[in-house]
């Protein structure tokens, strides 16, 4: 540090700071006769002893007291100009940004986001861009250093003492004397009239980001505190900020009193006084935190709730202790009202949820009758991602189940009263205990759910009855209602009336078994008339209804209502045409003995026989397909699935409707590509158009036994009569041949075609319908 | 009357008619065989009709003796019985005939809707086979719209009857079974025998033991009725989809596994499965009726009732195995297929085996009794032995065109089930008018 010390006054001078002292000492007392000034100096020299950044401390004590003997000579400002140059020459001044430049380098280890380009730029720009002719005989590295010193107005040099007590304004988002906000580059700059060192510039520039980022976090927390619309979690968000805040203006109070301190009393003799440099180092800290906070504040803009708990919890996945500390202590923070509104919803239903920013929401305009369905919604973009989808699922359903329990199901007891002794507090942290109390609530309360509705509002017993009676597994009151309605369904639709066949409903529930059924189930048992269109006769429209009201709506929707009515028709339609069959086998039983008297029709009527016979195999065999294979198998699946007594009320819908799918699916012989359901009406169709022909078969038979005897007691007129028999014979005849080949061409289509389908039951359907291989050995 | 007893353990209605305490299941009908005399009774539908007092009596001197109506039971005046000669069994109840059907009316118009009619009877003796061909007749002209089906009881073949004339017997009920029946469910005594020492290890069986092989099979047989499910409701439910053509209405029955629930020191089969079960229905050993199979043989319709747990899956695998295996031969000329009924078991039952089944077929074998009856008969009838007690009655007293009528109509129906044997049975026209 010494190196500099060779200026012309070298020989008198001894570069010591107590001799340079002493002298002026000497001095001021000479000149004043008097003691205060040499003490006021005393002190003065005792606090620049105390500094520690200053290094160079007798050049400056020697500067000044030849800047004082050369005042009293004449123009005093001209001179200092030489003395300065004199004093500092051009080699000090090289030796001093050599060492600057050390500095900063070793800064660079500790600090990581220093922007060298800056200082890197300036120096290029007088280079390349300036062609001063004054420099040409000097080295380009003096001359780069002369100019970036113009440039940067870094000859003068203020007291550091100034800037610090300017950057602690500057910290607390105050423009200090000289250091001022620059609205055009966003960021605090030194007045560039004022010269100050390019080192203490770029601590200055460095040390007032934390002016910046104070100043917008400071902003945006006052803009919002009172905004009612940043919703709950972002007045938490406020106030999380607002307590770093607090704790940043601690600092500063300290900084400050230090400061303060330093100016006014010399104590500091001992201790190491503060500087820019030291200052950067006890700040670093705040300056994280505050840099951390001013990326939340700009992140997480015109984000609320569920959002704005995600967005920050984004930021806790930072391999950076320290970062991950800040950022999870303000998440504890911000996410407080979030847990509040979670834990009112799965421990009471309830949302209290004022700015829409949980991730359940909830429509009042809903009917209560569709709580379940319709009333409740997921906001997914306010699901925490620290929550995950399934785990969010069933936070859903646990407060949907409560609601559903109280209003739908009107038991409180869960709510009101189990809810205390196994409560825990949730709060932001260890998200496999969320799962695990979310887990168990979850299982409690679907259980809970479950067993009202299997108790209360014996929804098995349900499930039964409609299979009982809308898939006609009771088949005694089945049979009494064909054989009842059955006629009168023939006539065109719009001459049923409903009082007439709730009437015989009632009927058939006296006399089957259904009878003993419970009071409840059989109320909700109705006849439906669907809207009669022209030509509909009494089959198109007719079919059973069973009532259904909340809650077990909820699971009997109206879409599976309709499927049920819709395979109701189906089955009652093929339970038509056994019934139809049935009479017809009967009529050839009980006629078979008077129709042996018609020899010649003989083969006819055996024909007849084998095509019925035929018809009957199709008939049943395809009811024992759907009636065990596909009711009862999936009712087996249904019945097991519901056994398990796991999972939620969802999932209970889902296995209903898988159950009346597979039903649909199957029965229907319907799949995504392939209907087959045409294709089986169109058989049952022939079968009906043949039990007609039949019936006119034995009419025609009937009327011809009467004709014989008479014939025998009026032998004139047998001829004409036989002709005329003969004639009226030839019509029934040929439609027995039609309607029966149309039925076999139609079957034998259906059987390949399901031969070679993909489904395995529909293969079996077949294998079933041709079990001894009759069809398929006509067909080669 | 073991049938009876048997249907009130199933409906868990006591010896005196009283619905049993533990009876609240339900799911069953009772009002199928009984009917309420007031709350608390449950009384058969039943006529017991004899023309000797021995089985009556004892009957009426069984625990169950309380359980008929009395106005239904008939005992012949003189009591003398019809002496094994299916003629006196016939006029005698003919005389009777006002009686009988005073009861038949009686129980008819308290049914709601009735089927028709079930007879229990033998065809050897005389009571059974001549009672019962007039009752067949007769109930075939008064009520002409309603079904009958018959339960009945072939003799021994095999053994020397102590009723020599069975033969006469047994081809005159034939003729109206063929005739005058709309069902006819063969039992054969000498297949009771067989499977009473073969499969539950007694030798030379009681009647009573006999008697509850049969009720077995009739119980069987009804519970599609009496436990209402999804399909064979009625009696056209069961019996239309296995009888095509109205004459070969002559079912057999197979019945798998006994137990000692049925006979006494029966060996149990327990581990049943329903492919089990559905195999042994198949095998000729588990069969009630004696039959002798030609290799053209088959079956023109088959129902297999399966109570129980029966898992429709395990129906459904056992079907294909069948299939795959051609366990089963089928008449060529139509679809035939195995016909599974799942019903329940009755709760008040306790049985050692999950499932259990009955067979109910429609098989052209049926032909080989026909003809070993018809065999014996043509023996007797050659020589001429034995007629002339029949020749006492005035059917026979003229001529015995009565025994060749019923003669011709059971060839008439041996030939029908050949004939169902071949691809030509569609074209069959039968020849005689019954």
């Amino acid at each position: 540090m010494d190196l500099f010390v060779d200026s012309r006054m070298t020989p008198s001078v001894i570069s010591d700071e107590a001799h340079i002292s002493d002298l002026i000492t000497k001095k001021l007392m000479r000149e004043n006769k008097s003691s205060t000034k040499a003490l006021r100096f005393a002190t003065l020299f005792n606090k620049l002893q105390a500094q520690t950044i200053l290094k160079r401390k007798w050049a400056v004590l020697y500067f000044l007291m030849s800047v004082s003997e050369q005042s009293n000579d004449g123009d005093a400002s001209k001179l200092a100009t030489t003395l300065f140059d004199q004093t500092f020459s051009h080699r000090g001044l090289e030796s001093i940004s050599h060492e600057t430049g050390k500095v900063t380098e070793t800064q660079n280890t500790f600090i990581s986001n220093v922007n060298p380009t800056s200082i890197q730029e300036t120096i290029k720009e007088p280079v390349y861009m300036q062609e001063d002719e004054q420099y040409y005989d000097l080295p380009p590295r003096v001359v780069l250093q002369k100019k970036v010193a113009e440039a940067e107005n870094t000859m003068y040099e203020i007291s550091e003492a100034l800037l610090l007590r300017d950057i602690v304004f500057v910290f607390q988002g105050i423009d200090g004397q000289y250091i001022k906000f620059d609205k055009t580059t966003g960021s605090y700059l030194v007045d560039s009239k004022i010269g100050v060192q390019r080192s203490t510039r770029e601590l200055i520039s460095r040390l007032s980001e934390m002016g910046c980022l104070y100043r917008k976090v400071h902003a945006f927390v006052n803009d919002s505190i009172d905004d009612i619309s940043i919703g709950l979690v972002g007045q938490a968000f406020c106030s999380a900020l607002q307590r770093e805040l607090t704790e940043y203006y601690k600092l500063m109070a300290i900084l400050e009193s230090q400061i303060t301190k330093e100016v006014d009393t010399n104590l500091s003799t001992q201790s190491i006084p503060l500087s820019l440099k030291r200052m950067l180092v006890s700040i670093n800290e705040s300056a994280e935190k505050l840099r951390l906070m001013a990326v939340l504040v700009d992140g997480c803009a015109r984000q609320k709730g569920g959002a704005l708990v995600s967005y920050i919890y984004m930021h806790t996945n930072h391999g950076d202790p320290f970062r991950h500390e800040f950022v999870e202590h303000i998440l504890e923070e911000v996410s407080k009202p979030f847990y509040e509104m979670l834990q009112s919803w799965i421990y009471e239903g309830e949302l209290e949820d004022p700015f829409e920013e949980f991730f359940v929401g909830c429509d009042q305009t809903v009917e209560e009758e569709d709580l379940w369905q319709h009333k409740y919604f997921m906001r997914t973009d306010m699901q925490p991602s620290f929550i995950s989808p399934l785990l969010a699922k069933k936070i859903f359903s646990i407060g949907k189940s409560l609601n559903f329990i109280r209003y739908s199901c009107h038991d409180n007891d869960l709510v009101t009263g189990k809810g205390k002794s196994t409560k825990s507090v949730l709060k932001y942290g260890d998200v496999i205990a969320l799962e695990h109390s979310i887990d168990a609530t979850y299982t409690k309360t679907s259980k809970r759910l479950l067993d009202i509705l299997f108790t209360k509002y014996k929804l098995m017993e349900h499930l039964a009855a409609l299979k009982r009676y809308l898939l006609l597994g009771q088949g005694d009151f089945v049979q009494y209602l064909m054989d009842q309605l059955g006629s009168g369904l023939s006539k065109p639709a719009n001459t049923l009336h409903r009082h007439n066949l709730t009437g015989t409903l009632e009927a058939a529930i006296r006399a089957s078994n259904a009878q003993y059924e419970d009071q409840d189930i059989l109320q909700r048992l109705d006849v439906r008339l669907a809207n009669i269109s022209a030509g509909d006769v009494g089959w198109d429209v007719f079919s059973l209804d069973y009532h259904v009201d909340s809650p077990i709506n909820t699971i009997f929707t109206p879409p599976a209502m309709i499927l049920y009515t819709e395979l109701f028709r189906f089955l009652w339609r093929l339970k038509r045409v056994e019934h139809d069959l049935s009479a017809a086998w009967r009529r050839q039983m009980t006629c078979a003995r008077t129709l042996a008297q018609i020899p010649e029709m003989e083969k006819d009527i055996n024909n007849s026989r084998l095509v019925c016979s035929e018809m009957i195999h199709f008939v049943y065999q395809l009811q024992y397909y759907l009636l065990f294979e596909v009711v009862g198998c999936s009712w087996d699946v249904l019945e097991t699935d519901i056994n398990k007594k796991s999972g939620d009320l969802d999932s209970l819908i889902e296995m209903h409707n898988r159950y009346l799918n597979d039903i649909t699916t199957k029965g229907f012989l319907r799949t995504s590509d392939q209907d087959y359901l045409p294709s089986v009406l169109k058989i049952i169709g022939f079968i009906l158009q043949y039990k007609n022909v039949l019936d006119e078969l034995y009419n025609f038979v009937v009327k011809e036994l009467m004709r014989r005897e008479h014939s025998n007691i009026q032998p004139s007129r047998k001829g004409k009569s036989e002709r005329e028999a003969r004639e009226a014979f030839l019509p029934i005849q040929r439609k027995l041949g039609e309607v029966a080949s149309s039925f076999k061409g139609e079957l034998v289509n259906l059987l390949a075609e399901l031969a070679n389908h993909k489904d395995t039951d529909f293969r079996f359907l077949s294998v079933r319908l041709d079990f001894n291989e009759f069809y398929s050995a006509q067909k080669k | 009357m073991e049938f009876w007893s048997k249907l009130c353990l199933e409906h868990g209605i006591s010896r005196e008619g009283i619905l049993e305490d533990f009876a609240t299941e339900g799911g069953d009908r009772k009002d199928v065989f009984f009917y309420q005399a007031d709350d608390e009774h449950y009384i058969p539908r039943a006529l017991l009709l004899d023309l000797e007092p021995r089985v009556i009596n004892n009957i009426l001197s069984s625990p169950y003796a309380n359980l008929y109506n009395p106005e239904n039971i008939y005992l012949s005046k003189d009591g003398g019985g019809a002496g094994n000669i299916w003629a006196y069994g016939f006029s005698q109840a003919e005389k009777v005939c006002e009686d009988i059907f005073e009861m038949i009316d009686r129980e008819a118009d308290g049914s709601d809707s009735l089927e028709g009619f079930m007879l229990l009877h033998s065809i050897a003796g005389g009571t059974g086979s001549g009672m019962g061909s007039f009752l067949l007749e007769r109930l075939n002209d008064r009520y002409p719209k309603k079904l009958i089906q018959t339960y009945s009881v072939f003799p021994n073949a095999d053994e020397v009857s102590d009723v020599v004339v069975q033969p006469y017997n047994s081809m005159l009920t034939l003729r109206r079974l063929t005739s005058n029946a709309d069902c006819v469910v063969v039992l054969d005594n000498a297949a009771l025998n067989r499977i009473a020492s073969d499969r539950l290890h007694i030798q030379n069986p009681t009647f009573a033991q006999t008697n509850q092989l049969v009720s077995t099979v009739m119980s069987a047989s009804t519970t599609t009725l009496r436990y209402p499910g999804y399909m064979n409701n009625d009696l056209v439910g069961i019996i239309a989809s296995l009888i095509p053509t109205p004459k070969c209405h002559y079912l057999m029955t197979a019945y798998t596994p006994f137990t000692s629930d049925q006979v006494e020191k029966a060996k149990s089969v327990r581990k049943t499965t329903v492919l089990d079960v559905m195999r042994r229905l198949l095998q000729p050993k588990n069969k009630m009726v004696s039959i002798i199979p030609s290799k053209k043989s088959c079956y023109i319709s088959l129902l297999n009732i399966i109570q129980g747990e029966a898992d429709p899956t395990d129906v459904h695998k056992s079907l294909l195995r069948i299939r795959e295996r051609r366990l089963a031969q089928f008449i060529p000329w139509g679809p035939a297929s195995i016909q599974v009924a799942l019903t329940k078991k009755s709760p008040y039952v306790q049985t050692s085996h999950r499932v259990s089944g009955l067979m109910l077929a429609n098989h052209t074998s049926i032909a080989s009794l026909l003809k070993r009856t018809c065999d014996q008969y043509d023996r007797f009838r050659k020589r001429g032995a034995f007629l002339d007690q029949y020749k006492k009655e005035d059917m026979f007293s003229d001529s015995l065109e009565e025994f060749d009528l019923a003669r011709d109509i059971v060839s008439d129906l041996m030939k029908e089930y050949e004939a169902c044997e071949s691809p030509d049975y569609i074209n069959y026209v039968g020849s005689i008018e019954g």
